[in-house]
């Protein structure tokens, strides 16, 4: 007997009785489905992680100065020194004052206002849209000069040209001399695209500020990262005299400890979907044993012309595996619609589709009729041909 | 001529609770090639049994039997199923077509079994209908069909692998005596055409049909007679 014709004849049997068919698919359709959508909402948000810190760099390290008193307080030439470092590239110091009233003619809105050196938009994989970015010679002379954001020159310009214009800046008069590409957000959920970047000295100048708390320190390559770390590390601790007051953080480890989280939860919410995936399987077996009792008499006179233990061992196989495999096929189809809108519900989520996944959780689905429909066919196969003709 | 059941001291026994029941208490019967013997008997006498015994659905306590040279004691439940697959017709009382398979389908069942490919099979199948004068419903389920219309499906099927013996189990019992008639005249004539006939029945009028009439009760062959020719002999069973 050809396997084809076992098909035959199961697609024969499930479709005399579609509501039981589709009743029993249902356990292993939400499993399917489920284990596809979260796989994919998992893989997503992982990606997103990785796209936000992909615009630092995995050469970034960030140095964070607390700036308690006089003794763990670094200033802007000191900073600048570490750049001749071996294995340090560039040093970017940074200082930043969220929510700054920003004044174009009788335009007023709030902006991060950034102070910072010419090393800034190479560390932070920005890129200029128009004019230029800051050059050593704004810091030497305190020049007022201004790097916007892009929704910053959309917000004030709208398509004119921003370049040469006045902004007023907490007070302050400042020449924009560039404008930057688009970017999104980037670690600190702060964008750059509604930054107004200004010369370190300048901003120090006219905001009165203290002491520099951020520096972005760049390693000529990943290899040295580590190595950079320990030489910063050393550094504050001479130089502070103490452990206490700085943290360097790596940029790799930060993504690494965020796709960790994330992968265990997506993991935890598969595991779940996994659970209803068997209990789907439990009613595939339940609703085959109910089958074979009611077959009782079909199984004695398929048995009386000739049918072997075999024969009716496959045709209930195939009947479970068919039932599973279609339920693993509507939730594929279902999940993968559902990984496609998801989006479009809850539009801070991406999903990222994978494929594998589809085809595991397919491939699992129509394991899980073969393992629970086993039973139920090896029960239907083992009845005595005379005992089943009997039964009513 | 060539012997096609050879029952040698067939015993049958179960056990309800403390009690031993003896079905068949020895039974020894030669049944001859392209014979059509009547098995006759009241409720109880052990025909079912035997005739259980005889399509290899149900296996004896005790004794042998050699199925057309083949001797079935030791086999295995495959090795049963592929002898009542390749040498028992069977026709039943209830006719036992699957209900959701088409007539022709229905037909092509055993043929399938002994693996026929699919053109071949469902051509015999259409010739076997076609000999029933069933050859236009070949695509009916069976619930639209008459009994007598049903059971000459079954009988299409029993035939469809050219079997060495036809086991009628009370093939006119739930039919109205004209198409029992009618039916019993097909089964005289699949007789005349070479098969080997064994039907099972509690009607005299119906055994009168048959070349030889064996006569059961508790068990035991009390009667063994020859309808033709015309001569009566009645010989004691072999071994009582």
């Amino acid at each position: 007997m050809r396997i084809w014709e076992l098909f035959q004849m199961a697609i024969a049997t499930v479709r005399s009785n579609p509501l039981r068919t589709i009743l029993t698919m249902l356990g292993v359709i939400i499993g399917v489905s489920s284990v596809i959508t979260l796989v994919s909402i998992g893989q997503g948000t992982s990606k997103s992680i990785e796209k936000q810190y992909e615009g630092l760099g995995t050469n970034l390290l960030t140095v964070n100065l607390l700036g308690n008193g006089r003794a763990t307080q670094l200033n802007y030439d000191e900073l600048m020194q570490l750049e001749s470092t071996p294995g340090i590239s560039a040093i970017a110091p940074t200082m930043t004052r969220n929510s700054t009233n920003v004044k174009y003619e009788h335009t007023e809105e709030t902006y991060n206002v950034i102070g910072t050196n010419d090393r800034y938009l190479d560390l932070q994989k920005g890129k200029m849209a128009d004019g230029r970015f800051l050059a050593e010679a704004d810091l030497d002379f305190r020049n007022h000069v201004a790097v916007i954001g892009s929704d910053v020159a959309k917000e004030f310009f709208g398509t004119e040209d921003p370049l040469n214009e006045e902004l007023n800046v907490n007070g302050y008069m400042y020449t924009i001399i560039g404008v930057l590409q688009s970017k999104g957000s980037n670690t600190s959920g702060t964008s750059l695209d509604s930054a107004v970047i200004v010369p370190l000295p300048t901003m120090t100048r006219d905001f009165k500020l203290g002491s520099i708390r951020t520096a972005y320190v760049e390693a000529a390559s990943g290899n040295d990262v580590n190595r950079v770390q320990t030489i910063l590390e050393a550094y504050l601790a001479n130089k502070f005299k103490s452990t206490t007051g700085y943290n360097i953080f790596n940029s790799s480890e930060l993504i690494s400890a965020r796709q960790t989280a994330s992968s265990t939860l997506t993991n935890q919410l598969v595991a779940v979907a996994a659970i209803s995936l068997l209990v789907g399987g439990i009613g595939i077996m339940n609703i085959m044993l109910v089958t074979v009792s009611e077959r009782t008499r079909e199984i004695g006179i398929r048995k009386s012309i000739g049918a072997k233990r075999r024969n009716i061992l496959l045709q209930f196989l195939v009947e479970a595996t068919l039932i599973s495999g279609m339920g693993g096929l509507i939730g594929l189809i279902l999940g993968v619609a559902l990984s496609l809108l998801w989006p479009y519900i809850n539009p801070s989520q991406e999903t990222s589709l994978s494929l594998n996944v589809g085809l595991y959780a397919f491939l699992f689905s129509a394991l899980v009729g073969v393992i629970f429909g086993l039973y139920p066919a090896n029960k239907a196969s083992k009845l005595k041909p005379i005992d089943a003709l009997r039964f009513d | 001529m060539k012997s096609m059941i050879e029952l040698n001291q067939i015993t049958k026994s179960y056990t309800r609770g403390e009690e031993q029941l003896q079905i068949l208490k020895g039974i020894s019967l030669v049944i001859e090639e392209s014979d059509f013997v009547a098995i006759i008997g009241p409720s109880g006498s052990g025909k079912s049994t035997l005739m259980n015994t005889i399509g290899l659905l149900d296996t004896p306590t005790s004794g042998s039997y050699t199925l057309d040279g083949v001797s079935t004691e030791k086999m295995s439940d495959n090795g049963l199923a592929e002898l009542r697959n390749k040498k028992i017709g069977f026709i039943f009382q209830q006719f036992n077509l699957l209900p959701r398979l088409t007539a022709i389908e229905n037909v092509e069942l055993p043929m399938i079994y002994a693996g026929i490919p699919t053109k071949q099979r469902r051509d015999q199948a259409q010739r076997m209908l076609e000999k029933l004068g069933m050859g236009q419903r070949g695509h009916h389920k069976p619930s639209e069909l008459s009994g007598g219309q049903q059971q000459r499906v079954a009988i299409a099927r029993a035939l469809a692998i050219s079997p060495s013996l036809i086991l009628a189990d009370e093939p006119t019992g739930a039919l109205d005596s004209k198409t029992g008639i009618e039916v019993l005249e097909l089964i005289k004539e699949l007789n005349q055409q070479g098969n080997t006939i064994v039907l099972i029945t509690h009607d005299q009028h119906i055994a009168d049909n048959a070349k030889r009439v064996v006569t059961l009760r508790d068990g035991e062959i009390i009667k063994d007679v020859r309808n033709e020719p015309l001569i009566t002999r009645v010989h004691e069973a072999v071994s009582i």
